[in-house]
């Protein structure tokens, strides 16, 4: 058995497809229609015949044609700069506001100095937000890129991008990130130029060698799926050369897509986790792996391993929404070629020396306190709030109109003397659910959806309470709006009466109380329902989002909604032939819309900076580090000190 | 801060698992990793421990601290520091002291270009295994080279990089094992930011630069090994019951009559640097033990040149101005901070490489003297217009008026240049010392070729070329190295070279096969590099000594334990001093405390 136990589930055994299941034809008609509308994804079958004609040594010859080693030339002979960026291509303000940081010649930082501008950025995923297509990428991507590092007035590159693809970029099957980055394949190698960046890059994943046997992998795990075979043989060629080096031991940095030490693992994959894959293939060729760094979280933390030394940072913070730290644990497990490594969060760096503190930025007690914003929840999203005023609306209508002895259930409740709401309305809204299917439907398909929407991360007992106890809040609200929203609309339609009447038998209209029922019921009620019920409604989808936020679940959704453009981070590496260092940097406020302004154009020819500046000047500031690791201080996998080969 | 570490030879006990004798980079490796492994280590060094502050500081005490000796004699004290061997084909300038030649070098921590592992005289497993690269590792994490940030700076690496141009290169900054913040170093011995002051070739009074005796030795002292100064060691020879007897006796003794006692080890590790080693094994060898007739062959000066370029046009800045400094200039920077590489060549051993050099400030004074006419005979110039003439006398008379830190001293820049020599120079024992034979030495085309290199840049920023004083031809027309290596190279088997890969030195006594071996006598210094680096090669040596431990290691089944040094009480008071409670002392000037207390250092016995 895949999990090693021994011990058969049964129940646990997958069952036949049924095709006919509701979900299974919801989603394949969604995949029909995306694949229609996007194109077909790659054709596996070109990709298998093409990978067949290579025997695996010609595979691995091929990596001589992906050797960025003419990047040595990058560094001042001794030390390289590179830059680390992810999860960008979101709103201008945020993406252009990292663009414009990373493309400044240098960076002054308090406490810290200047640091030179890195000669190499690498983007670590998800250039392009919601969905890749070619359009968003110009938009979201390219443009805030290319303006902020022009060309050389000569028109040729300034520095080099390696891209790496993530999720939102495979939404497509690659095919629009392939276009706009791998088009060195087709021996454009010079040409492919975005502004000042020039991509050399043939595949999705890349390997460059720094001086000193230093390297940077980039591996491309899909939509967290396996590691292709082609990748994987193109990564032992790499291997076979950094082992090669007679007075320099192979040193590894490594990107990944994301940061897998975060995310809960099903156990029963064990061994077939890409992280360990990869460092497998390095480790055993002797490597030290000093640095893992992901995006996908947008948010910056630091892992460390005591056992190796190897640092694992989060660090998404290009330009997508914030999101918290505070549900970050302690301490995680990750396997690491073929064991198991302890890593451990608190380990920030203040100043140069380790406070013991958590190393996430913001802090964990910054970021439950943000969470609380997402009780603003239906005015950043009112669009949203309306739908949910929509939806509370016709509940409320098939409710209220139900027939309960002889009367309506509205009628009853807000009319019938003999009515209390304490307890009655405990039977009669069960009554009325059951007594009209319609309704009955809606509740049962609100529950649905809404227990869909429940976070599994605390299991599937506690995914169904909370999905109850968010379909129940609703339910309430809904009931307590009807009583405050007919209440509302009596007193309004009481005082525009007269006005009303007025308007009416001018137009030679009937006046009769029925009309004035009319009024109140379709025009006055559903308006102050959906646009000011909605309000309430959102209210308490935020607050479900706040309240489950702070115990640390629902966090991307709650954080997605606020949409926060703040709190940007990137890396800037320093990598020396005994030591790496790594300067967090980052931004705590990004500029807004209005903030940017355009430079002028001195009519001096061709304009050598950026076209739009901040009006004030972008102040970043080191949010953990420099964290220095020594290549000395890292334990090779082998782990005894006197391992002879 | 360092504490001393070393004992007088008179508490040597009579055995130990491990003598290593020498403190320098190879030995100071031996030291501390078999200290980590558990032995009971013992260093014999000949000569004396410094610490900051004990380094002269003017002429008078320079030449206090200098030992001269060559066929006609020895000059000096026997333990003074600086070790110069006059040569007929060849001089050598080393140090003497606990630390080595890294107490008074460059600290210029290069790698070889890796070609220079594909030469045939390098063993194959030297290439085979991963173990060197480890070394290298290992070295550069006990050393932390690491360039000065403010290379770009300093004047004499601007001037470099004017010089740079004539050959269409830039200059690159050097990694160098010099710590640039205050701080506990790799060891745990708390060191001093640098100054800049320019005086590492002198010996550092800052306490900034990381010494074989601050980091290697501090940890085998750490780790239980005992340290002792003023030993010179003789010969070897074996011993019925313990292993290796380890000749010695103390070092200000002229002769060894009546002094000569010896310990015996069961591992004997000679790290005496390429000299002392060659000469301890030639005199072993004479007294009877089987080595190979490869012993004392294949010395190589690593293609070294010193030259000078005399009364630039442009500021160099090149005089070190000590700590507290003699002159009020710009920074100097370290010794060494640039270099011109141009290694880049299609047979590795045309590669050469150059890069300028501070002189040390107890120098300073007398070089105006020195310079000045040195330039008016041996000095070559282009051809300068009437007015540049003029200001180059006025600058020349500048510095005879006013001293070292102006005029053309001031503007004079030091090259160090490294090349790939034919590595054939033979050592022999001649009386009681070991002379080397380097017949073709000077003639060899390599220093003709950097002759013109140097010639080419000084005349870039329109300096006087002047080759070293001490080769000139008048002199003996004799070639001057401060990288000697070879003698008891690497070979496959016997018949190649006189230790394996591992260091362990072959055996030849009847009957056994090539790659026999002594049982636990092991080389690791520059000793066993078999042919030219090509580049400084403090690093490559301490790389190889790693890997001969880890082998060392590996083959005795020991474990190199990887826990941090321990901080050991007599390094944690100093250290904690400074923040509060005695405010009086932090006033007087830094080195005024080791004056107080460290009086005479001790001497042998």
């Amino acid at each position: 058995m895949a999990d090693g136990s021994g011990e058969i589930d049964l129940r646990a055994l997958p069952k036949m497809v049924r095709w006919y299941s509701p979900a299974h034809l919801v989603s394949t008609g969604w995949r029909s229609v995306v694949s229609e509308i996007f194109g077909q994804y790659a054709d596996q079958r070109i990709m298998q015949a093409t990978i067949d004609g290579f025997a695996p040594e010609i595979m691995k010859m091929v990596v001589g044609r992906y050797n960025y080693s003419d990047l040595r030339e990058l560094g001042d002979g001794d030390k390289v700069w590179v830059d680390y960026i992810a999860d960008l291509g979101d709103g201008f303000d945020s993406t252009y506001a990292m663009a414009s940081l990373v493309s400044q010649p240098q960076i002054d930082i308090e406490g810290v100095g200047t640091l030179p501008g890195a000669k190499m950025l690498i983007m670590g995923g998800d250039q392009v937000y919601p969905f890749p297509t070619r359009q968003a990428y110009r938009e979201r991507f390219a443009m805030p890129y290319a303006t902020a590092l022009p060309p050389a007035p000569d028109g040729g590159w300034r520095r080099l991008l390696f891209v790496l693809p993530g999720n939102h970029d495979w939404y497509d099957g690659l095919s629009s990130f392939d276009h706009m980055f791998c088009k060195a394949r087709f021996g454009h190698a010079a040409e492919n130029k975005i502004g000042g960046w020039l991509c050399p890059q043939h595949r999705s994943y890349f390997a460059i060698r720094l001086p000193h046997n230093w390297w940077i992998w980039g591996a491309d795990i899909q939509l967290a799926q396996y590691l292709d075979a082609g990748q994987i043989l193109y990564f032992e060629g790499i291997a076979q050369e950094m082992k090669a080096h007679p007075t320099e031991a192979p040193k590894l940095i490594l990107c990944t897509a994301e940061p897998s030490w975060n995310y809960d693992k099903d156990e029963k994959l064990q061994g077939e986790d890409n992280l360990s894959t990869i460092t497998k293939i390095a480790t055993d060729a002797g490597a030290r792996v000093a640095a893992v760094v992901a995006g996908d979280l947008h948010h910056y933390s630091r892992y460390e391993s005591k056992e190796t030394g190897t640092q694992f940072f989060t660090a998404g913070g290009g330009g997508a929404y914030f999101s918290p730290t505070h549900y970050l644990d302690d301490t995680r497990k990750v396997a690491w070629g073929d064991r198991k490594l302890e890593l451990n969060l608190k380990c920030q760096i203040k100043d140069g020396k380790p406070t013991g503190e958590p190393s996430c930025w913001p802090s964990r007690g910054e970021s439950r306190w943000l969470s609380l914003r997402t009780l603003a929840f239906p005015f950043s999203n009112y669009g949203y709030a309306v739908a949910l005023g929509v939806i509370y609306w016709v509940m409320i209508w098939m409710f209220s109109t139900t027939p309960y002895n002889g009367k309506t259930v509205g009628e009853t409740i807000l009319h019938d003397p003999s009515f209390h709401w304490w307890p009655g309305i405990f039977m009669l809204a069960p009554l009325a659910a059951a007594t009209n299917v319609i309704l009955g439907i809606w509740c049962l398909a609100l529950w649905v959806v809404l227990y869909g929407y429940a976070d599994s991360a605390w299991g599937k007992k506690a995914k169904l309470l909370l999905g109850t106890l968010h379909w129940l809040a609703h339910i309430a609200t809904m009931i307590a709006l009807y009583y405050a929203v007919s209440y509302v609309s009596f007193y309004l339609v009481e005082s525009a009466w007269p006005q009303a009447r007025e308007v009416l038998e001018n137009l030679d209209l009937r006046t009769t109380p029925d009309v004035r029922e009319l009024l109140r019921a379709i025009v006055i009620f559903p308006l102050i329902m959906i646009f000011i019920g909605g309000l309430v409604a959102g209210f308490v989808w935020g607050a479900y989002l706040t309240i489950s936020c702070l115990m640390g679940l629902h966090c991307d959704q709650a954080f997605a909604s606020m949409a926060i453009p703040d709190y940007k981070n990137f890396l800037r590496m320093k990598v020396e032939p005994n030591k790496l260092t790594i300067y967090s940097i980052g931004l705590r406020r990004t500029p807004r819309r209005w903030s940017w302004r355009k430079t002028k154009d001195t009519g001096l020819g061709a304009v050598a900076g950026p076209a739009i500046v901040p009006a004030r000047p972008l102040r970043p500031s080191l949010i953990d580090g420099p964290v220095e690791i020594r290549v000395g201080d890292l334990k090779r996998p082998s782990g005894s000190g006197s391992a002879v080969v | 801060m360092q504490a001393r570490l070393a004992m007088p030879a008179s508490k040597l006990k009579a055995h130990y698992d491990v003598v290593v004798v020498g403190s320098g980079y190879g030995a100071g490796v031996a030291a501390a990793r078999l200290a980590r492994c558990g032995r009971k280590v013992a260093v014999l060094e000949r000569g004396r421990e410094f610490l900051p502050g004990d380094f002269p500081e003017n002429v008078a005490q320079a030449s206090r601290e200098t030992q001269v000796s060559g066929a006609r004699g020895h000059m000096g004290s026997r333990t003074a520091l600086y070790d110069v061997r006059v040569g007929d084909d060849i001089h050598v300038m080393m140090a003497c002291g606990l630390g080595g030649t890294s107490l008074i070098n460059a600290n210029v921590c290069l790698a070889p270009d890796p070609r220079v592992f594909d030469d045939a005289a390098w063993p194959s497993a030297v290439r085979r295994d991963r173990l060197l690269a480890e070394g290298f590792v290992r070295a550069r994490h006990m050393l932390r080279p690491e360039a000065s940030s403010r290379t770009q700076s300093y004047e004499k690496v601007r001037a470099l990089r004017l010089a740079a141009s004539a050959f269409e290169r830039s200059v690159e900054p050097i990694p160098l094992h010099v710590s640039h913040t205050s701080g506990p170093n790799a060891a745990g011995v708390h060191q001093e930011a640098c100054k800049e002051c320019g005086d590492c070739c002198g010996g550092c009074n800052v306490g900034a630069k990381t010494t074989v005796a601050s980091t290697y030795i501090a940890d085998a002292a750490a780790f239980g090994a005992e340290v002792f100064t003023g030993v010179r060691v003789l010969s070897l020879s074996k011993d019925e019951r313990n292993g290796w007897r380890v000749w010695a006796m103390p070092t200000d003794e002229d002769t060894p009559r009546g002094h000569k006692y010896f310990v015996t080890a069961d591992i004997v590790v000679l790290g005496a640097g390429t000299l002392g080693s060659t000469e301890i094994l030639l005199r072993s060898k004479a007294e009877g033990l089987a080595l190979s007739h490869w012993l004392g062959s294949r010395f190589t000066s690593n293609g070294d040149a010193i030259a000078l370029a005399y009364n630039n046009d442009v500021e160099v800045n090149g005089i070190g101005v000590g700590d507290p400094p003699k002159a009020a200039v710009p920074p100097v920077g370290q010794a060494v901070n640039a270099l011109i590489d141009l290694r880049d060549t299609k047979d590795v051993r045309d590669g050469l490489a150059m890069c300028e050099c501070a002189l040390p400030s107890a120098f300073a004074s007398a070089l105006p003297a020195l310079l000045a006419p040195g330039a008016a005979v041996f000095g070559e110039h282009e051809k300068r217009t009437l007015g540049d003439e003029l200001e180059a006398i006025e600058r020349a008379t500048d510095s005879l008026l006013k001293g070292a830190y102006q005029g053309a001293v001031h503007n004079t820049q030091t090259f160090l240049a490294v090349g790939h020599d034919a590595g054939n120079g033979v050592m022999r024992l001649d009386g009681d010392r070991v002379a080397i034979e380097w017949t073709n030495g000077p003639g060899q085309r390599v220093f003709q070729r950097i002759e013109e290199m140097v010639r080419t840049a000084t005349h870039a920023t329109g300096g006087t070329y002047m080759r070293n004083p001490a080769t000139e031809k008048i002199f003996g027309g004799n070639l001057m190295t401060v990288h000697p290596l070879g003698g008891c190279t690497m070979g496959e088997t016997s018949r190649t070279g006189v230790v394996n890969h591992k260091g362990q030195v072959f055996d030849t006594s009847a009957g056994s096969s090539p790659d026999a071996v002594h049982e636990g006598l092991y080389v690791c210094d520059g000793a066993v590099v078999p042919c030219p680096l090509g580049i400084h090669p403090l690093l490559t040596i301490t790389a190889l000594a790693e890997r001969t431990m880890i082998h060392l290691a590996h083959d005795h089944g020991w474990h190199i334990s990887d826990a941090p040094t321990p901080v050991r009480a007599t390094q944690q008071t100093p250290a904690a001093a400074p923040s509060e409670g005695r405010p009086r002392e932090r006033r007087l000037p830094w080195f005024a405390r080791w004056l107080r207390r460290a009086p005479a250092p001790v001497e042998g016995e």
